[in-house]
């Protein structure tokens, strides 16, 4: 039993994992989607580079190479940084392409209405089609959060103490890994129930202020 | 010690890691042909009326989804021998990769087939094509153009799943780079060589999902569809 206690005492250091990851891909994403969107080929390049590239390489590969491969040319990050640091930079590709979905799907009336009221390229894009971007696009990006959710469970093989890690402790104090791994897969499956509800309610909202009739 | 070599020096562990790589194409092999069929099966079995096999189905499909792949890695390396099940490192990466795929393209094939509109069941009821014709010739041929390209990036995230398999020692790409790097300590170089390799097949592999994608993947293309379907039965019967 007080197995079962410590194993669920990594919920914190797993949730901890997948807000910080989540909290930098949807502000960062934001922001680097709009490289896309502009007009200028080169930004372009960039954009689409940097989401295969990181897209293209296993979350594993990233975490690796942050947490061993910087250590040798100078940086060394501890293990929770290294799993933020890469889970973030993963969720800005991953949410940027998930905006850009969005953004498409805006029609270009929109746009041209808010020409039409004198605002500029910036604010149209702030004010008229960022909220309409992200009412269309709340629902996936809540199920690529439960995807994070799940990639936390990386930060284990770096030494990070969520709910794998200490599962796989536990194993081997104990034995028993049928109860401790079923266990700590029960933990992610409850976890990811709040967050569909909690999604949901967001979406609800946000299609209540933002309708466009 | 700034040291900006690996990036010239990263060829050099290539050799070191092919034998990985052709572990890595296996899994994900395995995973896929035998995952996709049983995913589709799964999802043909959603809406049966046998509530026994609906929740096995839908037990299958959740637990396959909602669990990260490294805790069913685990769960069967180091909690099946519990119970007197014993599978080597290699099965178990197979038995994992190959249940998680088949989830997966359970919850898109499910998603394509109700894609199809309701009238071309209908009209396929009109014509009294067998349940079987019915998923043959109508809905499945329909349903495979929006199928194709999500089980393409499929395909990429389970090859890139098979890194996982390293953390119960199956001696993939991932194993033999972190091998050689404790050897040498250069990390970065042979961790560099492991992401080229990764990345020379993934993206390729993406840019063809998306190129299919904006080729195929509209719901009705055109040619397949119940009248012509009704007028080869015709001809035929």
């Amino acid at each position: 039993m007080d197995a079962l206690v410590v194993i669920a005492s990594g919920i914190g250091m797993t949730l901890l994992l997948t807000i910080s990851a989540a909290l930098i891909g949807i502000v960062g994403g934001a922001v680097i989607v709009l490289l896309s969107q502009s007009k200028n080929r080169l930004l372009q390049g960039i954009y689409s580079a940097f989401v295969h590239v990181v897209r293209g390489v296993p979350s594993l590969v990233w975490l690796f190479i942050v947490f061993f491969g910087l250590t040798q040319i100078g940086i060394v990050l501890d293990p929770v940084t290294s799993a933020i640091v890469t889970l973030g930079v993963i969720s800005i590709a991953s949410t940027a392409e998930i905006y850009r979905g969005g953004l498409s799907s805006v029609r270009a009336g929109q746009w041209e209405a808010g020409w039409a009221l004198g605002l500029n390229r910036f604010h149209a894009m702030r004010d008229v089609i960022f909220p309409q971007v992200f009412r269309s696009v709340s629902p996936t990006i809540a199920t690529y959060v439960i995807g994070l959710l799940k990639d936390s469970a990386l930060a284990s093989t770096i030494g990070v103490a969520e709910i794998t890690f200490r599962a796989g402790q536990q194993t081997q104090l104990n034995g028993d890994g049928l109860t401790f791994f079923a266990f700590a897969g029960v933990l992610y499956l409850l976890l990811s129930l709040p967050l569909a509800v909690l999604s949901r309610s967001i979406h609800t909202r946000l299609s209540r202020r933002y309708a466009v009739v | 010690m700034s040291d900006f070599s690996w990036l010239i020096e990263w060829p050099r562990y290539i050799p070191d890691l092919l034998p990985g790589l052709g572990v890595a194409l296996m899994l994900t092999l395995f995973a896929c042909v035998i995952g996709y069929p049983l995913g589709l099966l799964l999802a043909l079995a959603t809406d049966t009326k046998i509530s026994v096999l609906r929740y096995a189905v839908l037990a299958i499909v959740e637990i396959g989804r909602g669990l990260p792949i490294l805790v069913l890695l685990y769960l069967v390396y180091q909690g099946l021998p519990q119970v007197d099940i014993v599978l080597d490192a290699l099965p178990s990466a197979v038995l994992v990769l190959t249940w998680s795929s088949a989830a997966y393209s359970a919850e898109m094939i499910r998603a394509s087939i109700a894609s199809v509109p309701r009238g071309q069941f209908e009209a396929s009821l009109a014509v009294s094509l067998s349940r079987w014709d019915l998923y043959r010739y109508v809905v499945l041929p329909q349903a495979s153009r929006i199928a194709i390209p999500p089980l393409v990036n499929l395909t990429i995230t389970m090859f890139h799943a098979t890194s996982l398999t390293t953390v119960i020692t199956v001696a993939e790409i991932m194993h033999a780079a972190y091998f050689h790097g404790s050897i040498t300590f250069q990390y970065m170089t042979v961790y560099f060589a492991a992401a080229i390799m990764y990345a020379a097949i993934a993206i390729p592999g993406a840019l063809f999902a998306g190129y299919l994608e904006r080729r195929i993947g509209s719901p009705i293309g055109g040619k397949i569809t119940v009248a012509r379907v009704a007028r080869r039965s015709l001809s035929v019967g």
